[in-house]
């Protein structure tokens, strides 16, 4: 389980030093962009799940021109950086800039049925309890409305896994319990798929500074347990250095790519259709 | 540089009890009179977190 509070405390210190470290976020993120071709769909409001320093916004405001775009993220210097972006869009939208919420993906702030499209690149599995979360986002979603997002698998930092042993580091979801927890959350059709990546680092060294410049030392858990002592430190950096070949360190990241969306409602056997009274505003 | 765009509005509503919000615009909060919380609005960002609201005192009335 990730410690939320420790976490947000991490992003909105990694706000400064993120874009250069996120390359991996920022090759997923245009990945699932160019997935989005083959789904048609006219969203009137397109939310960034998790939205970081908003890498894709620019992407997504010019895919759904006609959408208005509303960013979350749970550390408010993450969104105050994303301001510049935001200026710019409002510069060539003429005047409809995206609009920055800092919220919780387990408790979001939105009406029901008030978004036509959820995106969430490498988000997710920053949720401390995924299910509730993917709850909140069928809430969220208009009938018709499309969830598109990536998030880490279980091979993810298998390396550093080895290395700290697989208490300390982030215990991420399989791309299966994920399908079967969009299932749970009233999402129809679920489509999965996943693809492995390997970065190469020079050395320990580098991975951990890149981990830790990109907000992701939360991925190792239990620091109460000494984490960042001296010793632990040390043993982790040996273990990870009896993996470096002579090219550098190669560490594998998971990356899963869900789509599902959100039904009509079903009907009950005698035919007869289960109307829901929603209240909220129009998607 | 608390105002808040109206688009947000339209769709904001409290993170826990999911009810309506009233906007006090020269607070620069947004309130939720069912949970008694006051969510603050920074650079015109909402901060739509429990942990960050400010609770509203037994003697403050929500016009
Ligand atoms: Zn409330």
């Amino acid at each position: 389980m990730i410690d939320r509070s420790a976490a947000r405390r991490h992003f909105s210190r990694a706000a400064v030093t993120y874009p250069g470290a996120s390359r991996l976020e920022a090759e997923i993120g245009t990945r699932l962009i160019e997935r989005l071709d083959y789904v048609k769909l006219a969203p009137q409001r397109v939310l960034d799940l998790g939205c970081g320093p908003a890498r894709e916004t620019r992407a997504l405001a010019a895919r759904y021109a006609a959408a208005q775009l509303v960013l979350l993220d749970f550390a408010l210097p993450m969104l105050r950086d994303a301001r510049p972006a935001r200026g710019l869009l409002q510069r060539l939208g003429g005047g409809r800039a995206p609009l920055a919420v800092c919220g919780d993906f387990e408790q979001l702030p939105f009406a029901g049925a008030s978004l036509g499209l959820v995106y969430s690149n490498m988000a997710l599995h920053w949720a401390r309890q995924p299910l509730v979360a993917l709850r909140e986002l069928h809430r969220v979603l208009a009938v018709g409305g499309l969830l598109s997002f990536s998030t880490l698998g279980p091979d993810t930092l298998k390396e550093l896994r080895a290395a700290a042993g697989a208490s300390r580091v982030h215990a991420f979801h399989d791309m299966h319990d994920v399908g079967d927890m969009l299932l749970a959350a009233g999402f129809a059709a679920p489509v999965m798929d996943m693809e492995t990546v390997s970065l190469l680092y020079a050395d320990a060294r580098a991975l951990l500074a890149d981990l830790r410049a990109s907000g992701q030392t939360c991925a190792l858990e239990s620091r109460r347990r000494s984490l960042s002592g001296k010793a632990f430190a040390a043993a982790l950096r040996a273990g990870l250095e009896r993996q470096q070949q002579p090219s550098g360190l190669a560490v594998t990241f998971e990356v899963v790519y869900g789509h599902a969306w959100k039904a009509a409602p079903a009907r009950t056997p005698d035919g007869h259709a289960v109307v829901q009274f929603r209240r909220g505003a129009a998607p | 540089m608390s105002a808040i765009d109206p688009r947000l509005l339209e769709i904001l509503v409290c993170p826990l009890c999911k009810g309506p919000l009233v906007y006090r615009r020269e607070a620069g909060e947004l309130i939720c009179r069912a949970d008694r919380l006051a969510y603050p609005i920074k650079d015109g960002i909402p901060v739509m977190l429990e942990e960050d609201a400010r609770k509203l005192p037994p003697a403050e009335e929500v016009a």
